[in-house]
């Protein structure tokens, strides 16, 4: 073999780059364990049933896929409120059911590392 | 045709995946067919390279694209025809990071006169250089769903590949996702529209561009329209299980996800075996990694057999007796007695 003393240390260069997830995972993070699926909600609240207003959202699977696309519908429909003018800050009717932000929308967001979205800039944090 | 059996190769291997995830044989192609292909993309390429290592340069290869080191009044071209270490680097760095060889392309045509001219055609550099990083940086963004916690530079890309995201990541565009499919069409339609390159295009050139389109319209597929039961909890889940050597299958992941990771595994096996070992080979191209001064360090050919220097003197001390007998005169006679 020749110049194996360049060759040597770049293969091993290339083994440690592709195989950073392994031994980053098993070093240096923690990794911790996937968010609970099913918040407690009762049965009729999981089926829609006992929505509120009498209005319904997609099953659970539908939305955790979809969320972002279905909450961005509702915002474009009701976008009366102006960020820093408008003194009453709305708040989030997904809330009312799911409970806090922390659970319900940030244990996901930091496991998937997904942006949390800016929802909090406008609407009050339940 | 040359690209028909790439091409239902590459659909055949959708298939296979697509209906064998449906028969619920999500452990197999989310545990089993990816561990399998990282063994073999990892093991494969360092037999490769550790292959090529073998093979002795026998001499510089000084094929360069600049003036070599001559005269001190010769203005030199330090980094098309380096002598030393340092340059060499600058001259590997070109190669590696900016694809200075293809920015060299030209094109020949005949014009009236008859006269034949070069210009510089950069397409294949542009394109080529749209995929490789588009590819590098969608790579990087996927240690989101393979680490644990929140890597800097995989949010920094994110950020920047995505400053179209507002205000919810999912809703528009990766810059990268619209670029990698820019490059990678442009590189096959360059093998079918101009003539030569078509002519010398085999089945290897067209499999993995396939392959790579299979993978970037799926990966696009799930992210902006086929989002049902694509949960990227129970994704992330599937990859760490697989980085931390506790694999779980999540139950309710779509196929199409499986698509995707089994037409990445078939990447990762089919890489070392492949062209596209030039990643690993662009390291060892030794009319790029070997400076040019060949007039000033004297090489020896690695494979000479070991001739030891036979002076006259020696000679006729070894055949002395010999010389004398066939009356061959000798400068020194046999010692007396």
């Amino acid at each position: 073999m020749y110049d194996s003393g360049k060759i040597i240390p770049g293969l091993a260069v290339f083994v440690l780059l592709i195989t950073f997830p392994f031994w980053y995972n098993k070093l240096v993070c923690n990794v911790g364990a996937a968010p609970v699926k099913n918040p407690n909600l009762s049965k009729e609240m999981l089926q829609g049933a006992s929505f509120p207003n009498g209005q319904s959202h997609l099953p659970a699977a539908e939305m955790r896929a979809k969320h972002m696309n279905v909450l961005q519908g509702i915002h474009t429909t009701a976008k009366s409120y102006v960020s820093g003018k408008d003194e009453k800050k709305p708040t989030m009717s997904c809330i009312g059911c799911h409970g806090a932000k922390e659970q319900f929308c940030d244990s996901c967001h930091a496991y998937a590392s997904v942006k949390t979205p800016d929802c909090w800039i406008c609407h009050t944090k339940p | 045709m040359k690209y028909t059996f790439p091409l239902v190769a590459v659909i055949a291997l959708a298939l296979i995946a697509w209906i064998g995830s449906a028969l619920g044989l999500q452990h197999l192609f989310g545990v089993v067919v990816p561990y399998a292909a990282l063994l073999l993309f990892v093991g494969g390429f360092c037999w490769r390279v550790l292959y090529w290592a073998k093979s002795p340069v026998p001499f510089r290869i000084p094929t360069t694209c600049g003036q070599g080191f001559s005269m001190p009044w010769v203005k030199r071209d330090k980094f098309e025809a380096p002598v030393s270490t340092g340059e060499v680097l600058c001259r590997m760095f070109m190669e590696i990071f900016l694809f200075r060889s293809l920015w060299r392309n030209t094109k020949a045509a005949v014009k009236p006169g008859p006269e034949l001219t070069y210009s510089a055609t950069r397409w294949l550099w542009l394109f080529g250089i749209l995929f490789h990083y588009s590819m590098l940086i969608i790579l990087l963004r996927h240690l989101r769903l393979f680490v644990g916690s929140e890597l800097f530079f995989v949010k920094a890309l994110d950020a920047i590949d995505g400053f179209t995201l507002h205000p919810t990541p999912e809703l528009s565009l990766y810059l990268t996702d619209a670029l990698i499919l820019v490059g990678l069409i442009a590189l096959l339609a360059r093998r079918f529209v101009i003539k030569t390159v078509n002519y010398i295009s085999l089945a290897n050139d067209y499999f993995p561009l396939f392959l790579l389109i299979g993978i970037a319209l799926t990966g696009i597929l799930m992210r902006y329209f086929l989002r049902s039961g694509v949960d990227i909890v129970a994704i992330k889940q599937l990859a760490l299980g697989l980085t931390t050597f506790k694999p779980v299958v999540p139950a309710d992941i779509a196929s199409i996800f499986y698509v995707h990771l089994f037409l990445v595994s078939c990447l990762l096996a089919y890489f070392p075996f492949s062209k596209l070992m030039h990643m690993g080979g662009v390291f060892l191209s030794p009319t790029r990694n070997l400076a040019n001064d060949s007039r000033m360090r004297r090489h020896i050919n690695p494979w000479n057999p070991d001739i030891r220097p036979h002076s006259y003197a020696s000679y006729e001390d070894e055949f002395r007796a010999d010389m004398i007998e066939q009356g061959i005169p000798v400068e020194k006679e046999l010692p007396q007695g």
